[in-house]
C-alpha cells in the first residue's frame, strides 16, 4: 500500500502529464490556426475557393490520405472545429497525429507561399504561449 | 537609394550573398519580383529565390523585435534530367548558407539559425524544382 507521500507524488505526476498533453494539444491547435490564416488576415495561406485550406485533415500516423485534384468551380469552407477536435486527442508520447493537405496542388502552393514552413518556424512560440496558458496551478 | 528598413537590409544581405555564391558557380539567379528568362544554355539549372518574412519571433524590452523568416532557394532544372543531379544542386545550395552563418548589413545581424534543408521536389509543366529552405533570424 502506498503511503500518503507517495499518493501525493503520484497525483502530482498525473497532473504534470495532463498539463504536458494540454500544452501539446494547445500548441498544435495554434500551429494549425497559424498555418491556415489567410493572406487577407495577415497569414500566408492563399485563399481563392478555399479548397486547399479546407483540405486540411488531421489523422493518426500511418498511411497518408489520398490526394485529390481541385474539382473546380464552387466555394469550399474550412471547418476548424473538426480538425481541432482530432488535435485534442493528441498525446505527446503515445498518440501522435499527422496533418495533411489532401489538395493535389498543395506542394505548389507551399512553394509559393510557405504557409506550412513559416508556421513550423513559429512552433516554439506556440509552445511558449500554450505553456503560459497551462502554467502550474492552472490545470 | 540607401536602405534603412530592417527587412530590406536583411533581404539585401541574404540575396547579396546568394548572388555572390551563385556567381562563383556560374549559375544564374531569378531574384524575387525581377525579370528573368530561363536560359538552360548558360547552365543546366538556375536558382529561384524567394524571401519570406515571418511574424516576429520575440519582442525584447531593450533589444527590440527579433525577426525571423525563410529564404527559399530552389534549384530549377529542365524535366527528365533524373533525380541525382538535382539533389547534387540542392546540396550546393545548402553549403551557401551554413548553420550559424552571420551576415551584417546596416547595423543588423542576420543569423542562419538552423542547418538548411531540401524540401520535397516537384514538377512544373516543363521544369523540375527542388526547394532549399534557409531559416534566418535577425
Amino acid at each position: 500500500m502506498r503511503g500518503p507521500a507517495a499518493v501525493k507524488v503520484y497525483a502530482e505526476i498525473e497532473r504534470v502529464k495532463a498539463r504536458l498533453n494540454a500544452v501539446y494539444q494547445e500548441a498544435l491547435i495554434k500551429f494549425a490556426e497559424d498555418m491556415q490564416r489567410p493572406v487577407s488576415q495577415g497569414g500566408n495561406m492563399p485563399v481563392k475557393t478555399e479548397f486547399l485550406r479546407s483540405s486540411l485533415e488531421a489523422s493518426p500516423m500511418g498511411a497518408s490520405p489520398p490526394l485529390v485534384p481541385h474539382p473546380g468551380g464552387k466555394q469550399y469552407h474550412y471547418n476548424a472545429d473538426e480538425v481541432n477536435s482530432v488535435l485534442r486527442t493528441a498525446t505527446i508520447r503515445k498518440h501522435r497525429l499527422r496533418l495533411t493537405y489532401t489538395a493535389e496542388y498543395a506542394a505548389h502552393a507551399e512553394h509559393n507561399h510557405r504557409f506550412r514552413a513559416l508556421a513550423v518556424q513559429n512552433w516554439s512560440k506556440h509552445v511558449a504561449a500554450a505553456s503560459t496558458k497551462y502554467a502550474a496551478g492552472r490545470l | 537609394m540607401a536602405l534603412v528598413g530592417k527587412l530590406a537590409l536583411v533581404a539585401d544581405a541574404m540575396l547579396g550573398r546568394l548572388e555572390t555564391q551563385a556567381g562563383l558557380l556560374g549559375i544564374p539567379v531569378a531574384m524575387p519580383n525581377a525579370a528573368f528568362v530561363p536560359d538552360f544554355t548558360v547552365a543546366d539549372w538556375f536558382i529561384e529565390a524567394r524571401f519570406f518574412p515571418n511574424s516576429p519571433k520575440a519582442e525584447g524590452i531593450t533589444t527590440g523585435l527579433m525577426d525571423h523568416g525563410i529564404l527559399q532557394i530552389s534549384a530549377v532544372f529542365q524535366r527528365n534530367m533524373g533525380a541525382i543531379v538535382v539533389l547534387e544542386a540542392a546540396e550546393a545550395l545548402k553549403t551557401m548558407f551554413p548553420k550559424n552563418l552571420e551576415l551584417f548589413n546596416g547595423g543588423f545581424k542576420t543569423t542562419v539559425h538552423r542547418a538548411p534543408y531540401a524540401s520535397s521536389p516537384f514538377d512544373r509543366v516543363d521544369q523540375y524544382v527542388v526547394p532549399v529552405i534557409v531559416e534566418w533570424s535577425s
